[in-house]
């Protein structure tokens, strides 16, 4: 279990002193912040600023979706590209333990990044009386962690299958659009349309959670994937040692 | 011989996977078993078969290779684990739970609904029939079911269908328009234009106490006739209420001298020839005993009544205050010069859901709301038209001349009253008099809110647009103050300025950090 945590704190210490992550970061914060202060500027001259402490959560999921991947290329493809992944796996770490160490660090990076941006709806709820939906916006929060934790997964698996950073951020970005479109297919009423469109990821997001309601199935949904895709990371790890 | 044909192992095992993906091809185009897609397996089994038969040797050093044992390995380890996956997920979403955490409790269902449901005896199924086109409508709709699933135990459960892949399903139930819920008990079922917990509950409080709730339709001077398929004929009419589990019957006023007992409401739909002062007789006892009664009457130039009196006319105006003018509506400014149409709607239940749903009246009489002394009534114009139409009462000049001119003096003045109701607070009787039977009629049944109107006019007339009232939901009213310019450039400092310019800060000062270390 130590040995988590110290490659999740290694790994966290790293976003710090990554060009990467300041721009993925100060790029992330811009868009919000205009996106915020247009919605309340404009809202000024038309007299209706809605009192939604969501507004910028709608464009962050959208942002979300190339952030993941390109915080996540690297983690195991780059070790393994330079070499030190052999290091690593001759070292006394598990398989299972170096993959979720990898995926926390990265994990702990986003949910700091995405705590700050707390601070639109706590100006929202400045202004309003009296006051904004609190409970509306834990539920979308929470729901905006476990999103994101398993779109990081997905982007740690990815990472574990390849040599080259830049094949792992396409192969994420394309596995990611593929379950953010996927449920579009299952517009009809049947059973497959119902399996289809509960494999979509963003509809577990928007339908309850976002709402203001803890769906039980959707919490379990984020936390299978997440767990599915480090299972597959660990498993993917491993085969380097045979293949 | 032998070692001659190994060769073609290899080519073998390449025939197997190409025609096993060629099939595949072929089923996703086709949809269907067919014989060239038999053909397919059948080739892609034999080349398979063939190829080991040819050469075991090589199938036996490639499965004891240790690709082949760590890959077999970690291939069951992962269809377990998914496998748990699947049954966990699949457990949960079959009996999902749900916390509502909203500060208003909007998800949630209203305490009235929750007894109802803890009264239910017997499984109710509630059926969503909504096309693709209807799937932003579908997933508002499917929180809410869900709150019926879990609050009833099970008891109450939902399904959706898709009316274009299922018609007969569809057609069973009696479904006309996309986005119609149908709720299932046992053998009844009633349709819900509207879906909402008002109306789900009432239907299934309707459904939990089953007694006919007959309707009938007034015979005997050229009404409409409800059996009737074509353009003038009422068979949607009744085909819409036998679908909210009316049952639809005739009455002959004629054959018979008082209105039965079990009438929830009488419909007047549009007579040719006036009413005989008897049964207008008739209905004033039935409706002095708290009855209802719906009246659509066409303006006299559609009808055969000459220069006769109206009975009924006389009694709705006197006893009723509401006065079917001699008239009929006309807006030259219209696309339909010769309707009326709605186009505003009166505070009441009949209209409160019409929601920016337009009813539209072709040749229609106007109506007037007076006050009648001495009687205890509330009365409401139920829908109005712009303020371009006016009532046309020289009808003689229309009819013979075709002449339609506004005569300040003479005609009747915007904005009309197409149609209104009236209750008598003392013996609960309850009135609709609309000054048009054509809009309800099958040519117009579909168009716009024609069809809503109507039901909705019978509902309330026999009391069954509200069996239940829900506890209204407290709404907390938020309202953002407007900021000063001040704090509007404090915001945009912060939010602009300060926060990504400090991320960019810190990076550049780490960059620097590190690069005099180097």
């Amino acid at each position: 279990m130590r040995n988590i945590w110290i490659i999740a704190g290694r790994e966290l210490r790293r976003y710090f002193v990554s060009p990467v992550a300041y721009a993925v970061a100060a790029m992330l914060y811009l868009i919000l912040g205009v996106i915020f202060f247009i919605n309340i500027y404009f809202g000024l001259q038309t007299g209706q600023i809605n009192p939604d402490g969501r507004m910028v959560m709608g464009p962050m999921v959208t942002i979300l979706l190339f952030v993941a991947p390109a915080l996540t290329m690297r983690l195991i493809a780059d070790e393994a590209r330079m070499g030190t992944l052999e290091l690593l796996l001759t070292a006394p770490v598990r398989d299972w333990e170096l993959v979720v160490g990898k995926w926390l660090g990265v994990f702990g990076f986003m949910v700091g990044v995405i705590a700050v941006t707390w601070i639109y709806p706590l100006i929202l709820h400045r202004m309003t009386n009296p006051g904004i939906d609190q409970g509306v916006l834990i539920t979308a929060y929470l729901g905006l962690v476990l999103l994101v934790g398993s779109m990081l997964a997905v982007g740690v698996f990815v990472s574990s299958l390849f040599d080259n950073p830049m094949a792992a951020f396409f192969t994420t970005l394309a596995i990611l659009l593929g379950l953010w479109v996927i449920s579009g297919l299952g517009s009809g009423a049947g059973t497959a349309s119902e399996i289809i469109r509960y494999l979509g990821i963003v509809d577990h997001y928007y339908d309850y959670l976002y709402r203001g309601i803890i769906n039980l199935p959707d919490v379990v949904y984020f936390l299978s994937l997440t767990s599915l895709a480090l299972f597959l990371g660990t498993q993917a790890v491993e085969s380097r040692r045979w293949r | 011989m032998n070692g001659d044909l190994r060769r073609w192992v290899p080519a073998a095992y390449w025939v197997a996977v190409v025609s096993l993906l060629a099939s595949a091809a072929w089923y996703v185009v086709q949809r269907s078993i067919d014989v060239y897609l038999q053909i397919g397996i059948a080739l892609a089994l034999v080349a398979f078969i063939g190829a080991i038969a040819l050469d075991p040797a090589r199938v036996r050093r490639a499965l004891r290779t240790r690709q082949t044992r760590y890959g077999s390995n970690m291939l069951l380890m992962t269809a377990a684990f998914v496998g748990i996956l699947v049954v966990v997920n699949y457990i949960v979403y079959a009996d999902p739970a749900r916390w509502d955490l909203t500060e208003d409790q909007q998800y949630s269902l209203a305490p009235e609904t929750k007894l109802i449901l803890s009264q239910l005896q017997q499984p109710v199924t509630i059926k969503g029939f909504f096309t693709p086109n209807m799937a932003g409508a579908r997933d508002n709709v499917r929180p809410l079911l869900d709150q019926y699933r879990i609050e009833s135990d099970g008891l109450v459960d939902y399904e959706f269908i898709d009316p274009l892949e299922n018609p007969i399903a569809a057609d069973q139930y009696g479904v006309t328009r996309d986005g119609t819920l149908v709720v299932v008990a046992g053998e009844s079922s009633e349709v819900l234009s509207f879906p909402n917990e008002r109306d789900i509950t009432s239907a299934l409080v309707r459904l939990a106490n089953p007694g006919e709730r007959k309707v009938y339709f007034l015979v005997g001077h050229g009404e409409r006739d409800i059996n009737e398929n074509g353009e003038a004929g009422y068979s949607q009419v009744s085909d819409a209420l036998q679908a909210k589990s009316y049952s639809v019957e005739t009455l002959n006023l004629i054959a018979q001298a008082e209105v039965p007992q079990d009438a929830l409401a009488v419909i007047i739909a549009g007579p040719l020839v006036p009413l005989g002062q008897e049964e207008v007789d008739a209905l004033d006892r039935y409706l002095s005993g708290g009855g209802s009664l719906v009246v659509l009457e066409e303006p006299t130039l559609a009808t055969r009544y000459g220069d006769a009196e109206d009975p009924l006319a006389t009694y709705l105006e006197q006893r009723w205050g509401l006065r079917l003018n001699d008239d009929l509506v006309v807006d030259l400014n219209s696309s339909l010069p010769l309707a009326g149409i709605g186009m505003q709607y009166a505070s009441h239940p009949i209209t409160e859901r019409m929601g920016n749903l337009t009813a539209y009246f072709p040749s229609a009489r106007s109506i007037e709301v007076i006050p009648v002394e001495g009687a205890n009534l509330s009365q409401v114009g139920l829908v109005r038209t712009g303020d371009n139409a006016w009532g046309e009462r020289d009808l003689k000049g229309f009819s013979e001349e075709s002449r339609l001119e506004y005569d300040p003096e003479q005609d009747t003045q915007a904005p009309l009253v197409l149609a209104a109701a009236a209750q008598d607070q003392d013996s609960g009787a309850r009135l609709v008099v609309i000054g048009d039977s054509d809009f309800a009629a099958n040519g117009d049944y579909f168009n716009l809110g024609n069809g809503d109107l109507f039901v909705n006019s019978v509902d309330w007339a026999a009391r069954q647009e509200k069996l239940i009232d829900l506890t209204p939901k407290p709404q907390t009213q938020r309202f953002v103050v407007p900021p000063s310019i001040r704090t509007l450039g404090l915001i945009f400092l912060s939010v602009v300025i300060l926060i990504p310019g400090g991320v960019v800060a810190s990076g550049v000062s780490v960059w620097w950090r590190r690069r005099r270390r180097l």
